[in-house]
């Protein structure tokens, strides 16, 4: 069974327990570091079983994405549709597959990303009147993302106030 | 068009086509458009690694025989922290000044680490720093390393400044001073000074002075927000790792929406609690830091900064929005109308809050993410955490967008 989660506590105990007290008092700078090194290793401690899951609803987030935009009929012509076209044919390939690596799920979804900019970016310089439906699409879809990603990141602290009626694991079921 | 691995790689190692097409694409001010040149110059270089105390020394040794300063003691070196995006460190100069008088005080370095999360320009800060001198409190600008010819990066020296930038006793705050809760007592003193310093900034003649590194934009025209705007599009497209669509959905909208400017005022660019340094005791503001984003151009881009809801917090019973912790946010306008004589369009107010969350979107999600993968910065692990910042400012921003779309 991995032991990544065992280690993690480990580098931590070590850092404070015998780093930490060794370090001059007036480097605040040094001490600053330490501080915040040993934070963000508790918060990937918390995280570390639930990235494999993360990298997959993120995929699938990109392929929803794409397929709305597939599916509102836009011209051919417009550049990077191809490209669209083929990146949510594989990683809808990689999604069925339960065995998929998480290197290859992430690649996936930064590639299906790059299309969809692409053509959004594409919709505007050629002024498609489509252009408004597909900003509306990206907001829709944009928003339970970014719902997501701001639990994800809530052990950080950087939000003013935290959602109190979800929870992470919701996302998953 | 290209994959995104392709795109991306570009970003670590940019090619002299890139940096043009990016130059060509985002035309910026002069200033700007030379130091987002450098960094990108230089991106695929060393990574950061840490300077001692006495190789700094020596970088300060070596500045102070170039200017001519001689007979002086340097003591009391010691590490700042607090700043995100520069290496700071604090000594104490006994030295003889040029009119022949002993002199003993406390200066800062304040320098550039090999790429930080945000590029900006010594230069403009050392004479902004120069010229408000008497108009804000500011620390007082002694010497200048605009290209890093006694430094390993750009650098300056100015006097060091007492005071806090929160109240000793909080426990907001703890980054960079955003959400500060300075509470009821200090709020009444600080705020009418807060509002004040801004009408003083807004109001500066800046054609009384003469500036290398600023450039004004021309009144009835969008040039300034445009600069603006291509400034933000410019760090998205030369920094991030990955796309993420709602920026260009925000992109298109900004091009379409340019506000013409009315006024050329200065803008400081960070207007926050966190960037100036009070008494705690007297609740006096003694120095306005961080001129580092300060530009020519619509007063606006500060309103909306300043009012951002990241930077202030709501009161107890969740009733009242105080601004940057100090004024209830429906007084601010009001004050600070009154204060400066200066009219608030809330309509270019929106445009400037769409355009600082994407701001900031570039910065903490592209920058910060592209800076600490190439390991360039002091503080690769903060930059790292502020990622934690996108989300938040992401849905602030689809807020914005919706219904304008």
């Amino acid at each position: 069974m991995d032991q990544t989660e065992v280690g993690l506590k480990s580098v931590t105990k070590s850092l404070l327990d015998t780093v930490a007290p060794s370090i001059d008092p007036s480097d605040h700078l040094a001490k600053e570091q330490l501080r915040l090194a040993v934070g963000y290793i508790d918060f990937v401690r918390q995280r570390l079983h639930l990235i494999h899951a993360r990298e997959r609803l993120e995929l699938d987030h990109y392929v929803g994405l794409g397929g709305a935009l597939l599916a509102m009929d836009l011209p051919a012509k417009l550049d990077a549709m191809p490209e669209l076209r083929t990146s949510v044919t594989m990683a809808t390939a990689l999604l069925a597959n339960p065995a998929t690596l998480t290197g290859d799920i992430r690649a996936a979804a930064v590639e299906v990303a790059r299309a969809v900019a692409c053509v959004v970016e594409n919709a505007h310089a050629q002024g498609l009147e489509q252009a408004g439906r597909i900003d509306a699409a990206v907001l829709a879809a944009s928003e339970t993302k970014l719902e997501f990603e701001r639990l994800w990141y809530q052990p950080i602290g950087f939000d003013p106030s935290p959602p109190k009626d979800r929870r992470l694991e919701d996302y998953f079921t | 068009m290209l994959s995104a691995s392709d795109r991306f790689a570009l970003g670590a190692t940019p090619t002299p086509a890139f940096i043009e097409e990016m130059r060509r694409r985002f035309p910026v001010e002069p200033e700007v458009d030379a130091i987002l040149v450098r960094k990108m110059q230089r991106r695929s270089g060393p990574p950061y690694t840490r300077l001692s105390m006495e190789a700094l020394r020596a970088c300060i040794e070596r500045m102070l025989s170039a200017h001519d300063v001689r007979d002086y003691t340097l003591s009391d070196l010691r590490w700042f922290t607090g700043g995100v995006s520069k290496i700071q460190l604090g000594f104490t100069l006994e030295w003889t000044d040029h009119a022949g008088e002993r002199r003993k005080e406390r200066m800062v370095v304040r320098m550039d680490p090999n790429e930080g999360s945000n590029t900006t320009s010594r230069l403009r800060e050392f004479e902004l720093l120069a010229a408000f001198g008497g108009t804000v409190p500011v620390p007082r600008p002694f010497w200048l390393d605009s290209n890093g010819d006694w430094f390993p990066e750009p650098a300056l020296i100015y006097e060091f400044a007492e005071g806090v930038t929160k109240p000793t006793a909080t426990t907001t705050g703890q980054v960079s001073g955003l959400g500060t809760n300075f509470g009821p007592e200090l709020r009444e003193k600080l705020a009418p000074q807060f509002i004040e310093h801004l009408a003083r900034i807004h109001n500066f003649d800046y054609r009384a002075h003469r500036f290398e590194s600023l450039s004004a934009p021309p009144i009835g025209t969008t040039q300034s927000a445009e600069w603006q705007m291509n400034r933000a599009l410019r760090i998205w497209e030369e920094d991030r790792c990955e796309d993420l669509p709602l920026m260009d959905v925000a992109a298109a909208w900004l091009r379409r929406n340019l506000p013409p400017l009315d006024t050329v005022s200065l803008v400081h660019g960070d207007y926050r609690s966190g960037n100036f340094l009070f008494d705690e005791r007297t609740g006096q503001i003694n120095a306005w830091l961080d001129w580092e984003r300060a530009h020519l151009g619509d007063r606006h881009r500060d309103l909306a900064w300043t009012t951002h809801p990241g930077f202030g917090h709501y009161s107890e019973d969740g009733k009242t929005y105080y601004v940057c912790g100090l004024i209830p946010l429906d007084e601010f306008y009001d004050r600070y109308t009154a204060a400066s004589g200066l009219s608030v369009d809330h309509e270019r107010l929106e445009y400037y809050r769409i355009m600082n969350c994407f701001q900031i979107i570039a910065s903490v999600a592209a920058t910060a993410t592209r800076v600490a993968s190439l390991g360039k910065s002091h503080q690769d692990v903060l930059l790292t955490r502020v990622k934690g910042m996108e989300p938040i400012t992401a849905l602030e921003l689809i807020r914005h967008l919706k219904g304008k779309i």
